[in-house]
């Protein structure tokens, strides 16, 4: 949703308490669906191959419309990373790492680094996703392998 | 011989209400209210002769739509974009194609963000594949920033002197929001607390409150009228999809807007080179570097060495966000994007407080945007109309 059309800052401060939930689209549902299952599921389209994240309603490289959710191996390797000092919000305990994850099958995805402190950590490095649960749902984050 | 597809559009008028963190005893219809009676004293103007506005504020949820009973039930054109540059090529394209004459575009913000326990509201957007990992604008930038340092050895120095260099112009402009609170070294951006890496406090935007806006016309009827002109000669606009929607991959958002800025730099028949004054967005002080060489100032990689040794100072030969942009002027909802706009107005027009007013600048380049955000606009600007 977008922040333009409620702005009334008053209001939002009871939603800092909890660390917010992922809010599955239409589209979006397998992919968190899989997570609950413990495994990293994203789009591949069957003619030309490549991966489509986040979830497209048909493949974004051959515009086709052959997109299957495919299981995957969730290794890869750490694309970029911040350690966050100031958090999103009071709900997220600091410091934590935020990420971009190069997945080995060839599509990126914005992750959390857990299990480890920033110092030991650098570009290219190889990492393999955890599930951590939250509520109801399981976050999709990675460790170093 | 021109290409410049807007004909020479004019801005005519241009405002800034008084910027701060919070403006007691102000909204942001009170601040609109003082941004239009400011902008048509100003221009000599009555609201008869405005027939087409581009006017919005995100905390009333003032849309262009609703705007325009502001100013009476007459006929208008009335403009659609959301603030920004992307609202003032819309309103100069209408004009150029004979939609209208003279078009306001206003924006203001005051009241959203009362509540420091948390990152700024429109910097924190709640989206599936973004919110849930802790998120936020600045963190999406980090990771941009820091692939590049990755790839090129970029050292922190570097961002440190973009933003002393813009936190410093600041310290000058009295409408600024850091008015007065000192000059900054590269020693004190690189003292202050760590927010997510490679940034820190000082190397990251403000939050704002202010109102702002311009006037702009056909070329024709600015020389009728009693008003410093300066013309529009180039625009454009790269877009890659929704902001802080997915992983801002350097590789692809790395260089948007320089399909932008090459549109703009050929329809004005400039080159980087001839710039005089550079209005780039700085929501980060990594982005001006980036932008130096998204833009084709200087090759990719760079951008550090680029910036260095006062190149980027007010009388470097590149001066960038000679207001103190948004690291110390404003930074308030989608207010400082138009501002972008405005201070290049004022430099060109020679109506910037001393001692940042550029000396004699001729062409300035105003932008919107950056890695992060995954989309760049540009306008490119003269005070002399590139008509024969």
């Amino acid at each position: 949703m977008s922040t333009w059309n409620d702005n009334s800052g008053t209001t939002e401060k009871s939603t800092f308490n909890a660390l917010p939930q992922p809010r599955p689209s239409r589209l979006s549902a397998p992919h968190w669906d899989g997570c609950k299952e413990g495994q990293l599921v994203a789009q591949q389209c069957q003619t030309c191959l490549q991966y489509a994240f986040p979830p497209q309603p048909f493949c974004p490289h051959c515009i086709t419309d052959s997109l299957e959710w495919q299981i995957c191996s969730g290794k890869g390797r750490i694309y970029s990373f911040t350690e966050i000092h100031r958090g999103q919000t009071p709900a997220f305990e600091t410091p934590y790492i935020a990420a971009i994850i190069a997945l080995d099958e060839g599509w990126h995805m914005l992750s959390n680094i857990i299990a480890c402190s920033a110092e030991k950590l650098s570009i290219d490095q190889p990492v393999t996703v955890t599930f951590i649960k939250r509520g109801e749902s399981m976050i999709p984050c990675f460790t170093p392998l | 011989m021109s290409n410049n597809p807007f004909q020479d559009v004019a801005i005519v008028a241009a405002y800034n209400t008084q910027q701060a963190r919070q403006l007691e005893n102000h909204d942001d219809l009170s601040l609109l209210t003082e941004v239009i009676q400011n902008l048509l004293q100003q221009s000599q103007l009555s609201s008869d002769d405005i027939d087409g506005i581009n006017i919005s504020s995100a905390v009333w949820n003032l849309k262009p739509r609703e705007a325009l009973s502001m100013l009476g039930g007459k006929n208008r054109w009335c403009g659609n974009e959301f603030m920004g540059i992307a609202a003032v090529i819309e309103a100069a394209s209408a004009i150029a194609v004979g939609q209208a004459e003279t078009i306001l575009i206003a924006c203001a913000q005051a009241g959203e963000y009362n509540h420091s326990g948390a990152t700024a509201p429109w910097t924190r957007p709640s989206h599936e594949f973004s919110e849930c990992f802790g998120l936020y604008t600045a963190a999406e930038f980090a990771l941009c920033a820091q692939r590049h340092m990755a790839i090129y050895g970029t050292p922190v120095s570097a961002l440190a002197e973009v933003a002393s260099t813009i936190r410093s112009n600041g310290h000058y402009h009295p409408q600024a929001q850091f008015y007065n609170k000192g000059l900054v070294t590269t020693e004190q951006v690189l003292a202050s607390r760590m927010i997510c890496s490679p940034f820190r406090l000082l190397d990251c935007c403000i939050t704002s409150e202010g109102g702002g806006g311009l006037i702009i016309t056909t070329a024709e009827r600015a020389r009728d009228m009693d008003a410093q002109a300066v013309y529009i000669v180039g625009a454009g606009t790269d877009r890659q999809g929704m902001s802080y929607t997915r992983a801002p991959v350097w590789d692809e958002c790395g260089n948007v807007g320089q399909r932008a800025a090459k549109r703009a730099f050929e329809q004005a028949q400039l080159q980087p080179k001839d710039i005089d004054v550079c209005e780039f967005y700085d929501p980060f002080s990594f982005e001006i570097i980036r932008q130096f060489e998204a833009f084709g100032f200087c090759q990719p990689g760079e951008g550090a060495d680029f910036i260095s040794d006062g190149r980027i100072a007010i009388d470097g030969e590149f001066p960038v966000a000679t207001n103190g942009g948004l690291l110390s002027f404003s930074h308030a909802g989608s207010l400082q994007m138009l501002q972008k706009v405005i201070v290049a107005y004022e430099q060109l027009s020679g109506k910037m407080p001393n001692p940042l007013q550029v000396d004699n600048p001729s062409t300035a380049m105003a932008t919107n945007g950056g890695s992060g955000a995954l989309f760049c606009d540009v306008m490119l600007l003269a005070n002399q109309s590139t008509a024969a």
